[in-house]
């Protein structure tokens, strides 16, 4: 039996983040005096960076966040693919770096002080500490069977060609599955085996092919449907045809047994998270989107165990690479300070005290009871992403300040971090109706949130307590005007970060949570209740969740709750005298239904569903009659708002065509819109000048695809961006491109590494991947002489060397907020059959036409 | 009803149309009776400079429609605008000639004012009526999905019609092959059918004849089901009517479609080159017309 090998460190995963790692631990290995600390860097692909070798070829990578320092011992900045991988390659070798390729890692088991590492296809080794640097790409499903680690099992086909007069087993229903099979069956004899009986997942030209190929004799291809394998086992003695394995199957026909060569599993990929709960790491929460539990040192809860990068919830190359060299800087015992500490000095710069980072670090988190729930990791990176807002009531200090915060702004190099703004105490923080989504958390002082119109106070909140958390989980535009009394400090926390957080500590979630339904249930129902009582009547409160289409209740139930929508919308539906179901109202986010059943009429009329993924708030029977005895001031609005839907309802049953028109709108999913593009096709005379006018002011590129986009008795939806209310496209977007104007535009801004996630994200298609358009010819020279391409979007334009060298970019429909005319194509529709709507006129519009 | 560029803003420009008809009326009789008036009395100056000023505004919708940052209202605006008061200008152009054409360069340029303006009623008229009927021929589909269409169509055809004979089968075939609609512009407004197919007539020669609307291909199946033979042909003989039939559905609908959509293009090819040849001529006249005085 030979020694296990043993490292002091195992760093997995050769990406950016890893190679930092190891970078760190060479350093300290031939420079740091750690002789004896060996490390290794293990990676399952035979070459480096992996995911950064699957970019497209020429990719243009960003260096965001550009505020951050690099600190690692390779190099990295905005560059092509190509040089940054190059300048990887080159480091890793002047170095020697001790790095292991098709060393894919199978389990990592902790035994007393260290770690055990399986390794496929060769021994285990043993560390004192590991570091996870795998990124978040899942692991193939394994096959899971009797035999799955013999080598005849591989989950991966590089190339077909490699296989000539095999029997080849594919496992797999999916698009790969398919495609393995149909290229290995050129040159052998090929069994699919599908799980169900049919192959429904896979694209349609796929399955067409699949189909066709299981059914043409003349084509080396079997399909075995309802079939999963039962075991594999290698023969003892190669069998007449020289195969050494054979496969044992249980058909919809009965046990199969034959003899193969290979198989080849394409079952999907387990998420990272099984993988990783394996192995006793555990995760912040049940959310699919939560990172795994880390201290301030990358530690996960397993003791030695390090977890950075993208899988750590950080993943932007720089991130990552600072965390490998940290990380194992830590592990040697250097508790080195984190690269933001001079980030947060700048930041305090502007506060009105004279402490140290960490003494302000320390005070903010003690000031806000919720946020003190969080490791200082989160902490520290809510703060950096933060905007600190300081508000004088003195107009002698606030000019001082100004001036002050003026010039460390003229003398900074360009950061784009944002700096600390200085206000007047009064000054609007926003006002009602902006769109604007960040959060707020008051460290110091008051703020007074009022009413726009009247003027009405509806609250003051004091030091420790938040605000804004209603355009963060809603959508909706804010709700009222916030202002300073008195001297104050804010932190201003954008609504990703706040989402990030929340999806990683329940706390926090828990906690903004509550108070929006209290906030909910006092602008709604009790306008002047007790806090406590609506406190109360918050806890007794649930948050529900319906997918689009499910039904949240139906007619003929007893009514006993009313419902706030939260986020998303809700259709009101019912079967007219005709048998037909017809749409009678629809209720975006802040509005209220299903409150007839409890003013009334106690039996529910209608279907109300869900018609885009929606967050309603349940109000049970008994909080309702409760918070209307306690404030009677709400109840009239209340019942007056109930008879003007009573109207509304029996005047859209009278007219069921509008009913079924708003039906279609709300299948398109403009139920979760704030602007889509109609288009009336009574007029519409397919000029295209809609489409050739988004061309002509977004730089030749259109955001527009008339043609395309699904219709509906004379009305037509093209595909074209809704802005809707939650955006599916800054879910992920990892430099925090995508943003919303305070005038609800949701727009990309020129930091696009062009990524992609947004356009996979978008469930309406609106986003495309596309290369910056040359120049044309001017307008004149076009109609004199036909000299270049006429107005719009040339099609299948070829850009030109720079435009390949920036890369394709995502491009989408920002409602022309930079043209003061508004939409373009609205504005150039000649027979004015675009209109760009928002939902609370869907209804006028549809019963005008 | 949904707003078009008649209705638009309740007709605004209608009644602004009307009030300038209703001046060059006055300014027409102002003039000292039929002796007396003639493009060159001040009056008719006045009129011949307001004709001018509507032509060359009217024409500059080219460029506002081109214009997509211009902050000088919508183009539907415009468009109504430009519909209305191109219209008055038929009346505001007569008055100033006061009647006195004959065959020369100022009458030439009426008659271009002339053929822009009934050119543009007949575009007028495209634009309201023809748009719903298309889409009512389109039935939900763009062109691209019914171009789809008509090819799983084929597709169901060929596997239908594989147990058959050979002669239908390559009478249906051929059918739709030769399936020959639109083409040109002019064939397009003609909505020209020269689909044919393939038939053998006696023994072995095969005539190439007209399936025009699709209707004759159909009837040869048609007729083919009572006298089958066959057990399994009339089931399969009805599968195919069912497929031809839709398909004959959608290929008419598509003769039709294109040659709407036609009737809406064809106008502009009046109207533009002749607005650019009537503002050549419009100069002549008013540059000659300064030589006489």
């Amino acid at each position: 039996m030979s020694q296990v090998e043993h490292f002091h460190i195992a760093i997995i995963g050769a990406g950016p983040a890893g190679l930092s790692a190891a970078g760190r631990a060479a350093w300290y290995q031939n420079i740091g005096g750690k002789a004896d600390r060996s490390y290794v860097l293990l990676e399952g692909a035979p070459a480096i960076a992996n995911t950064i070798v699957n970019y497209q070829k020429g990719k243009y990578v960003m260096s965001e966040p550009s505020y951050l320092d690099l600190r690692s011992d390779f190099r990295f900045s905005a560059n092509s693919r190509e040089s940054i991988l190059e300048s990887w390659q080159a480091t890793l070798e002047s170095n020697s770096l001790n790095i292991r390729f098709d060393s894919k890692v199978t389990e990592i088991k902790h035994e007393d002080d260290g770690f055990r590492i399986g390794l496929q296809g060769a021994s285990p080794i043993t560390a004192d500490f590991v570091v996870l640097a795998i990124g978040s790409e899942g692991n193939p499903r394994r096959l899971g069977v009797p035999g799955d680690d013999l080598p005849l099992l591989q989950y991966t086909l590089a190339d077909a060609s490699m296989y000539e007069n095999e029997t080849i087993v594919v496992v797999g229903a999916g698009d790969s599955a398919i495609e393995n099979a149909l290229a290995l069956s050129a040159s052998n004899q090929v069994y699919i085996l599908n799980r169900r009986g049919e192959f429904s997942r896979a694209k349609t030209g796929n399955l067409d092919a699949i189909l066709k190929a299981a059914n043409d004799e003349d084509v080396s291809l079997d399909c075995y449907y309802n079939t999963v394998v039962e075991k594999v086992q290698a023969l003892d003695v190669a069998d007449s045809s020289g195969k050494l394995y054979k496969i044992e199957l249980t058909t919809g026909d009965g046990q199969k047994v034959f003899p193969i060569d290979r198989i080849i599993a394409r079952l999907g990929s387990v998420p990272a998270r099984d993988f990783l709960e394996g192995m006793g790491i555990e995760f912040a929460s049940d959310n699919i989107r939560s990172n795994p539990v880390m201290n301030e040192r990358y530690e996960s809860s397993v003791p030695g165990l390090y977890i950075i990068g993208s899988l750590a919830g950080y993943p932007l190359i720089k991130q990552g690479m600072n965390q490998g060299h940290d990380v194992v800087s830590f592990i040697h015992g250097d508790m080195i300070a984190p690269v933001e500490s001079k980030l947060l000095e700048k930041q305090f710069r502007l506060l009105p005290f004279v402490l140290s980072v960490d003494q302000v670090t320390q005070l903010f988190q003690q000031r806000t009871p919720m946020l003190n729930e969080m490791n200082l990791l989160q902490f520290r990176e809510l703060i950096i992403e933060s905007q600190l807002l300081v508000c004088y009531q003195s107009e002698e200090v606030y000019q001082n300040e100004s001036r002050r915060a003026a010039s460390i702004a003229a003398n900074s190099t360009g950061s784009s971090l944002a700096s600390t703004r200085i206000m007047r105490a009064g000054e609007f923080i926003f006002r009602q109706g902006d769109f604007s989504s960040s959060f707020f958390t008051i460290i110091e002082g008051e703020i007074k949130l009022t009413l726009k119109q009247s003027g009405q106070q509806i609250a003051v909140l004091g030091r420790g307590q938040f605000f804004g958390e209603s355009g963060l989980l809603s959508g909706q535009p804010r709700n009222c005007d916030a202002a300073a009394v008195g001297d104050c400090i804010l932190v201003e926390t954008p609504r990703r970060t706040m989402l990030k957080l929340m999806n990683s500590n329940d706390g926090v979630a828990d906690g903004i949570d509550l108070i929006f339904r209290v906030r909910a249930l006092q602008a709604k129902i009790a306008p002047n209740g007790a806090l406590d009582e609506l406190t109360e009547a918050g806890f007794n409160t649930k948050v529900l969740r319906f997918k689009a289409g499910d039904t949240i209740y139906k007619p003929e139930e007893t009514g006993n709750s009313l419902y706030i929508v939260r986020s998303g919308a809700v259709v009101l539906s019912h079967i007219n005298h005709e048998n037909k179901n017809i749409v009678v109202g629809q209720f975006q986010s802040g509005s209220v239904f299903g409150e007839m059943a409890l003013m009334g009429d106690l039996i529910r009329r209608h279907y109300a569903v869900a018609s885009v993924l929606t967050e309603v708030i349940e109000v049970a029977q008994e909080e309702f009659s409760r918070l209307v005895r306690s404030d009677t001031s709400g109840i009239e609005k209340l019942q007056r708002d109930v008879s003007a839907k009573y109207v509304q309802q029996n005047t859209l049953d009278a007219q069921p065509e509008v009913g079924q028109a708003m039906q279609f709108f709300m299948d398109q999913g403009l139920g979760e819109a704030t602007n889509a593009l109609i288009i009336d096709e009574n007029l519409c005379v397919s000029c295209d000048y809609c489409e050739k006018a988004c061309a002509e002011t977004h730089n030749g590129v259109s955001r527009l695809n008339r043609k395309a986009g699904n219709r509906y008795a004379k009305l037509h939806v093209p595909v074209s961006c809704r802005h809707c209310q939650q955006p599916h496209c800054m879910k992920d977007c990892p430099p925090d491109a995508i943003h919303r104007a305070a005038s609800g535009e949701v727009f990309i801004d020129s930091t696009c590494i062009g990524c992609g996630n947004c356009e996979s994200n978008c469930p309406y298609d609106v986003i495309r991947m596309e290369y910056e358009a040359p120049d044309k010819p001017p307008i004149w020279a076009r109609l004199l002489f036909g000299y270049g391409a006429d107005v719009g979007e040339v099609k299948g334009f070829q850009p030109d060397v720079e435009a390949l060298a920036k890369g394709k970019k995502a491009v989408k429909c920002d409602a022309c907020m930079s043209i003061k005319t508004g939409p373009a194509c609205v504005s150039v529709c000649p027979t004015g059959a675009a209109s760009r709507i928002a939902p609370n006129n869907y209804l006028t519009y549809l019963q005008e036409r | 009803m949904s707003q078009n560029m008649l209705s638009y803003r309740k007709s605004y420009y209608l009644y602004i149309s009307l009030a300038l008809i209703l001046i060059s009326y006055f300014i027409y009789r102002s003039q000292a009776g039929i002796e007396g008036s003639n493009g060159g009395t001040p009056q008719g100056y006045f009129l011949g400079t307001l004709a001018t000023v509507l032509v060359v505004w009217l024409a500059l919708l080219g460029i506002r429609k081109r214009s997509f940052q211009s902050r000088l209202g919508s183009v539907k605006a415009w468009v109504s605008a430009h519909v209305y008061l191109g219209s008055s200008l038929i009346v505001v152009a007569s008055f100033h000639s006061a009647f006195q054409l004959g065959i020369n360069i100022h009458s030439f340029a009426f008659l271009l004012l002339l053929l822009v303006i009934f050119s543009g009623f007949y575009g007028v008229f495209a634009y309201i009526r023809y748009p719903a009927k298309i889409v009512a021929l389109s039935d939900g589909r763009s062109g691209e999905e019914s171009l789809a269409l008509l090819n799983s169509l084929k597709e169901e055809i060929v596997a239908t019609y594989k147990d058959l004979d050979s002669e239908l089968q390559m009478t249906v075939s051929s059918a739709i092959e030769r399936t020959d609609i639109a083409g040109s512009i002019l064939d397009m407004l003609l909505a020209r059918d020269g689909s044919m197919m393939c038939r053998t007539v006696v023994g072995t020669r095969v005539d190439v004849v007209s399936n025009r609307a699709q209707q004759p291909l159909i009837d040869i199946v048609a007729q083919r089901i009572p006298r089958a033979n066959r057990a399994t042909e009339p089931e399969l003989l009805l599968s195919l009517l069912n497929l031809l039939t839709r398909r004959q559905q959608l290929v008419e609908n598509l003769r039709v479609n294109l040659q709407l959509k036609a009737r809406m293009r064809v106008w502009l090819f009046i109207h533009t080159p002749i607005s650019i040849a009537l503002l050549v001529a419009l100069t002549i006249h008013i540059v000659s017309v300064f030589f006489y005085w």
